[in-house]
């Protein structure tokens, strides 16, 4: 029997040595964007292992945490509760008593005193936004007596 | 033209479905002891402390209170755990010159505190609160085990959702007596269990809490 070759265009036929180097590519005319290291291909290729990783990561044992108790703890302090501090704060010329909440020596609202004859526990917005001034980077660090770094302790002597 | 496959393959696909399903099975298998042994959870695992306190010597040998060294465990949510100042109201008079001690001696000098290593480590996203079990009759031994046997201690528990969950929906199982959450020898469930529990329920108030929300706040 006769070998019989089929052929599908005129180019395969002729066979030349440009077009079997085209169809010898396995994706013509996109080995560019294959190459990129930042092409569409590879970015889902990298999110979808990433993906597939990122349930892995939960599969690891609690990390050591330790905790440290106080050397003398302080007088009325309950560990896991937090400190009530009275205060109060004076609008132009006016004070108003405040209760300052305080976690571990970190003051996290304010609210009202319900003792203080005047409020009775009220408080307004500026009151309450307060507390952040405690965290403001521009807020002195230290006690200061006519621009001048002071102690404490002097201070209050004066 | 040659076949591609050789006629092993028919079998080879068979036998691959089936190694495919086992090989599944295994997997999961596998992650399951994986997540509730003793490697993840450390469950009977002891944790080194910079000074090896034993609540063996301390709590059995001694017979101090819980609450002498957990002194918040009835007002806070957080069992608290004691200044340095509480161990030398008993080590500046005994031991005063074990090597054992340094660290505490050293600490109340120095003022730095003791590292203790956390054995009962729930993740960052669930509360508890030590208090409202105390007070509702639900023991330390129910949750923390014979510490009384412990030199070092380990958890006994895994603190899985599972077992929160388990005595959130049958408190009448684990509760006991108020006058009864301190003795670490007591027992739940109780030979008389199926009496007492509801009638605790009844008398303490106890609600079945078990909305999300009761620990994912």
């Amino acid at each position: 029997m006769k070998d019989i070759k089929y052929w599908r265009s005129l180019e395969e036929l002729a066979s030349t040595a440009e077009f079997r180097a085209f169809v010898e590519d396995e994706f013509p005319n996109r080995t560019p964007d294959w190459n990129d290291p930042a092409s569409r291909r590879r970015f889902l290729t990298l999110m979808g292992a990433s993906v597939a990783l990122a349930g892995a990561s939960a599969c690891t044992v609690q990390p050591k945490e330790v905790i440290v108790p106080y050397v003398r703890q302080p007088e009325q302090f309950v560990s896991g509760n937090p400190l009530f501090y009275a205060t109060a704060m004076g609008v132009a010329g006016v004070s108003t008593g405040l209760l300052v909440e305080s976690h571990l020596g970190r003051p996290t609202k304010i609210e009202g005193n319900p003792q203080h004859p005047a409020s009775l526990g009220a408080t307004d917005a500026a009151m309450q936004a307060s507390v952040l001034t405690l965290y403001d980077p521009d807020r002195s660090q230290a006690v200061t007596r006519n621009g001048a770094i002071d102690g404490w302790a002097t201070s209050s002597a004066r | 033209m040659a076949q591609i496959f050789h006629s092993s393959s028919n079998s080879l696909a068979k036998v691959s479905i089936a190694a495919a399903g086992l090989a599944a099975c295994a997997t999961l298998w596998a992650a399951y002891s994986l997540n509730a042994g003793s490697f993840t959870t450390a469950v009977d695992v002891a944790r080194n402390q910079p000074v090896p306190f034993s609540h063996k010597h301390h709590v059995a040998d001694d017979g101090i209170d819980c609450r002498y060294c957990h002194t918040s465990v009835e007002t806070s949510a957080f069992a608290g755990l004691p200044p340095t100042e509480t161990c030398m109201s008993c080590h500046s008079q005994l031991w005063t010159n074990a090597e054992m001690l340094e660290p505490v001696r050293a600490s109340y000098r120095t003022g730095k505190s003791i590292a203790w290593t956390r054995v009962h480590d729930l993740p960052d996203f669930v509360y508890f609160n030590h208090n409202i079990h105390v007070n509702k009759g639900i023991g330390c031994s129910t949750c923390h085990g014979r510490v009384d046997r412990m030199p070092l201690v380990y958890k006994v528990k895994p603190l899985y959702m599972q077992w929160c969950v388990d005595c959130h929906r049958h408190p009448e199982r684990q509760v006991r007596p108020r006058d009864e959450v301190f003795n670490i020898a007591y027992e739940t469930p109780a030979p008389n269990q199926d009496e007492i529990g509801p009638k605790l329920v009844a008398l303490y108030g106890i609600k079945s809490l078990t909305d999300c929300v009761t620990c994912h706040r």
